[in-house]
């Protein structure tokens, strides 16, 4: 099938978006159908796979990083799926070993977590590019970070579990994005300042769409900067915190969506 | 309280107050399995559905299935509720009032006159024994027209929000997908943007896009930028132009707050909006979705459909100009599949038409659900024929920003001319205007040379 021509191409040269697509009366031309249910296959597909833990932790020491592994109470993708619940709370094994590691007096001020959520792929793709940027913002922000926390059947809320074990002022979740059409490599960074049995979705900061076609690890790492800096110094986090960015910060898109 | 109790294939089934009534006589879905508030089995099922029957519509009044004094949303709902208007149907079991929806006497006129008298719950409960094609036949009755710059739910027409989100809230890029849109005759609901960021200054930084691009072309339309409350009113007192304000709401106290709101703050982003004086007095824009009471945790062990006509009730007391479930956004956790969110999107909006609002629907699933295209067409027509005011449309279904799949500007093509549908009265003037529609109302076969000259003003070729 060849594609067919738009009158108005042009749009394309501005986004990623499916616009321009012609229409077959009132429907999408053929092509751009078998495309639409192409990348709707690869997305559903990629939900289901699994994160590889070894792989990840290999290429974090490569950058002279260490990391602990953890999982929440789902046993499988499926259970993940469909109770949500499960993905919020450690299971017992990593609970203990969790407690076992800390030393009583420790108190961080942040946490990172990297979990899996419903892209495996994102963070395998995405998040070691992130990481390497956020390192330098870790040594800037002066204070004083837990370990590395890599989590498998992880939903955003599983954070605040953490945090309270590790008795960690904020937590910072770094995880897979449902798969979309355009990309199944999104991620998105949760914030959650003083972590609480009371913390709802209202005390998070997202930073969202960080992949090739969205926000750049770059720019996520900067951004978390400003996060991290500005919720310190006000002691809250959420729909309260209004980040100012300064006005010589443009958000850096991965690729200029212009090209 | 009065006992609750069914007796189906000799066997006798009791349930131990309303809410837990409610919750048995819900169509299966997988929110309410995840809640633990779901029939056992389909016996199970359909004796709580004898059983809700029977009930009169005046335990509702007397029993508020969450307390008063525990949550402002009940606040909200009892102290709205009209006694006057309740007299008509007080005599009425849920049971007999299905059958007083569907007869062919009781009007639109009926309908608005017993409106302010039905709480929330009843209007859940009797959905609860309604099969799809109940669901569409009353909802169909109900004409709710709204005004902005344009006139929304005119019977016989069907208009479109457009969303032309982007994963870095690009100006250029979200400029192509309004062109777009517009050239498929989408956008006169409203041309609604999710920012992908919460950073003030691009909120502000969209909402004056959307603004140069309505007055540049004249587009009688209004815009919304769809972020956080606090935000559209700190925008508002920074001077920016905001037409509607939006936010989502859910049926409780707990699932506001985790969306960090309260009532008092939704009236004060009201009167914020107001004060603007951009388009008249409907301001308000809110979405809903069966499944976020339960997410928040603040689900009161009632099931989520229930829940969802109480953020129904919430919405109706600042009259809103538009109001949409999403209704597959939320996951298979809450709606496994296609049956199920089918299902949810009719109810969701007769729910909403019974207390007048003006419902539209966001037609639409996650890739970890199991769902596809196919679905979407059977709910979008369904709703069609329902008369839903309107739709999403995204370019090509896909929402690139989001990650899920809503409906397109081709699916907004069609179904005005499957169901001939128009769009709202003031845009379809203004799309002939620019030569977008023909002189019979179909889009034209013609490139619109009078809408390019100007649209090229916006995005000029070759400047990219």
């Amino acid at each position: 099938m060849k594609p067919r021509l738009d009158e108005w191409n042009f749009l394309k040269e501005f986004t990623h978006a499916r616009v321009a697509m012609g229409r077959a009366g009132n429907a999408v031309p053929t092509q751009a159908w078998l495309a639409f249910k192409t990348a709707h296959a690869r997305a559903r597909e990629s939900v289901w796979k699994e994160i590889d833990f070894q792989q990840l932790e290999d290429e974090i020491r490569s950058h002279g990083l260490a990391s602990r592994q953890v999982q929440s109470q789902c046993k499988s993708k499926k259970e993940f799926l469909l109770e949500p619940d499960k993905g919020r709370r450690l299971c017992e094994e990593s609970r203990n070993a969790l407690q076992k590691s800390i030393s009583g007096k420790d108190i961080y001020d942040c946490i990172l977590l990297l979990g899996d959520g419903l892209s495996a792929e994102a963070l395998h793709k995405n998040g070691i590019p992130f990481l390497t940027e956020f390192v330098e913002v870790q040594k800037r922000s002066g204070l004083k970070w837990g370990p590395l926390i890599l989590a498998r059947y992880a939903r955003v809320a599983l954070g605040d579990e953490l945090a309270v074990l590790l008795k960690s002022k904020s937590i910072m979740t770094l995880i897979g994005e449902r798969p979309g059409l355009a990309s199944s490599e999104s991620l998105s960074l949760y914030y959650t300042y003083q972590v609480g049995s009371q913390t709802t979705d209202a005390d998070r900061n997202c930073i969202s769409n960080i992949h090739s076609e969205g926000l750049s690890p770059r720019g996520a790492a900067q951004m978390a900067f400003y996060l991290l800096e500005q919720s310190f110094k006000k002691k809250l986090s959420g729909v309260n915190l209004k980040v100012e960015y300064p006005s010589s910060f443009s958000l850096p898109a991965a690729v200029d969506p212009s090209r | 309280m009065a006992p609750y109790r069914a007796t189906v294939s000799n066997k006798t089934f009791s349930f131990k107050n309303l809410g837990e009534v409610l919750a048995k006589a819900t169509p299966e879905r997988s929110g309410d399995i995840l809640a633990k508030v779901a029939a056992q089995d389909a016996e199970e099922r359909v004796a709580a559905q004898w059983c809700l029957a029977d009930v009169p519509l005046k335990d509702f009044v007397t029993y508020p299935l969450i307390p008063y004094e525990e949550d402002e949303v009940t606040r909200l709902i009892c102290d709205s509720w009209e006694k006057e208007s309740f007299k008509d149907i007080s005599h009425h079991t849920v049971g007999s009032f299905r059958e007083f929806l569907l007869a062919s006497s009781t009007t639109d006129e009926l309908l608005l006159k017993i409106s302010p008298g039905l709480l929330p719950e009843m209007v859940a409960a009797v959905s609860k024994l309604m099969r799809n094609q109940d669901l569409i036949s009353v909802a169909q009755k109900a004409q709710v027209k709204t005004r902005f710059r344009s006139t929304v739910g005119k019977k016989g027409h069907l208009s479109i929000r457009l969303q032309p989100n982007h994963p870095t809230d690009d100006l250029k890029a979200i400029t192509a997908a309004v062109l777009d849109g517009i050239l498929y005759g989408c956008g006169d609901a409203v041309i609604g943007v999710n920012p992908a960021t919460d950073s003030l200054e691009r909120m502000m930084d969209l909402q004056k896009l959307l603004a140069r691009i309505i007055e540049g072309l004249a587009i009688p339309t209004q815009s919304c930028v769809l972020g956080h409350v606090t935000h559209q009113i700190a925008a508002i007192s920074k001077g920016s132009p905001v037409d509607l304000v939006f936010q989502s709401i859910g049926g409780t106290e707990l699932t506001n707050k985790s969306f960090g709101i309260q009532t008092s703050l939704l009236k004060e982003a009201q009167e914020a909006a107001l004060s603007l004086g951009r388009g008249g007095n409907q301001v308000m824009y809110f979405e809903t979705g069966q499944g976020s009471c339960l997410s928040a945790r603040g689900h009161h062990g009632l099931d989520q459909q229930t829940l969802e006509a109480r953020a129904y009730g919430l919405a109706r007391c600042f009259n809103p100009f538009l109001v949409n479930s999403v209704v597959g956004f939320i996951g298979p956790e809450y709606l496994y599949d296609g049956k199920q969110i089918i299902r949810a999107g009719l109810e969701d909006h007769f729910c909403g038409k019974m207390l007048r609002l003006p419902m539209g629907c966001d037609v639409c699933y996650t890739n970890h659900a199991q769902v596809d295209q196919d679905d979407m067409d059977s709910l979008l027509t369904l709703l069609g024929v329902a008369g839903c005011n309107y739709f999403m449309g995204v370019p090509g279904a896909d929402d690139i920003m989001l990650n899920y799949q809503s409906t397109s500007f081709h699916d907004a093509a069609y179904l005005r001319e499957v169901l001939q549908l128009r769009p709202a009265p003031e845009f379809e003037v203004w799309l002939k205007q620019v030569g977008i529609f023909d002189d019979s109302g179909k889009l034209s076969s013609l490139e619109p040379q009078v809408f390019r000259n100007v649209a090229s003003t916006l995005l000029p070729k070759g400047n990219s």
